[in-house]
């Protein structure tokens, strides 16, 4: 199924202060290594880290912290994502919750190279729960 | 502890590692890696005797992947199930050559 999908992110339950969007698994594995992994898997982190770093462009909004996210492309970036493989079971160890989204509507593209996206963030909507569709109820 | 016997044959060299790579014996393998590489096309790593690895061990081959990359290949030989299964669980079967 998820070949259906053009673009995929791996994020936390968190909301990052600058965009109010879920955290990206990058800056949560960052976070972790630094304040609670136990050594070894602190240097694994950033080991895997550096090959990204080596692989993967960093955009300029995201450099820039502005109000985006990143979404692997899924056509190109099937290396990448084996690599984020080792990430995930990291924050599974640590008991960090994460979400695989698989998506055709990124939203607004600011960026884009070979492998990944950057989108706009809009502002959250807030919308009304809706009435039960159950005619019981 | 950490066994390494290295079998170099022209641009193919063999390492057979025997008993534990963790934190405490993951960098000497990394030094012996590293000192060897150079000029070699084709690294196999015999892990029939390798009873553990630790995330530390995890990370020396990701180096020793990384480093071979731009020189020739790198597999994993006679992977015994332990290490397999903590290879699939962290996802590195997937990521390294395995035989």
């Amino acid at each position: 199924m998820e070949h259906d999908f053009r673009y995929v992110r791996f994020q936390g339950r968190e909301l990052a202060e600058n965009t109010l969007f879920p955290k990206g698994i990058f800056s949560i594995c960052h976070q972790l290594a630094n304040e609670k992994m136990d050594e070894e898997d602190a240097a694994l982190f950033f080991e895997i880290d550096k090959w990204f770093s080596e692989e993967l462009p960093w955009p300029g909004p995201c450099k820039r912290q502005e109000r985006v996210v990143c979404f692997f492309k899924t056509e190109n970036t099937e290396e990448m994502i084996k690599m984020v493989r080792p990430m995930m079971w990291l924050l599974e160890k640590y008991n960090h919750p994460y979400y695989v989204v698989f998506t055709n509507t990124p939203g607004e593209i600011v960026y884009e190279d070979r492998w990944q996206v950057c989108c706009k963030v809009e502002d959250p909507e807030i919308v009304a729960v809706q009435p039960s569709w159950s005619p019981k109820d | 502890m950490l066994k390494i016997e290295k079998q170099l044959t022209e641009k193919d060299l063999c390492i057979l590692l025997q008993g534990r790579l963790d934190s405490q014996t993951s960098p000497q393998l990394e030094k012996e890696i590293l000192d060897s590489i150079p000029g070699v096309e084709k690294l196999t790593l015999d892990m029939k005797e390798l009873e553990y690895i630790s995330s530390a061990g995890l990370r020396v081959l990701l180096v020793a992947m990384k480093a071979m990359k731009n020189q020739g290949e790198m597999k994993l030989v006679s992977v015994g199930e332990t290490v397999r299964d903590i290879l699939e669980v962290t996802g590195f079967a997937d990521i390294l050559t395995i035989e």
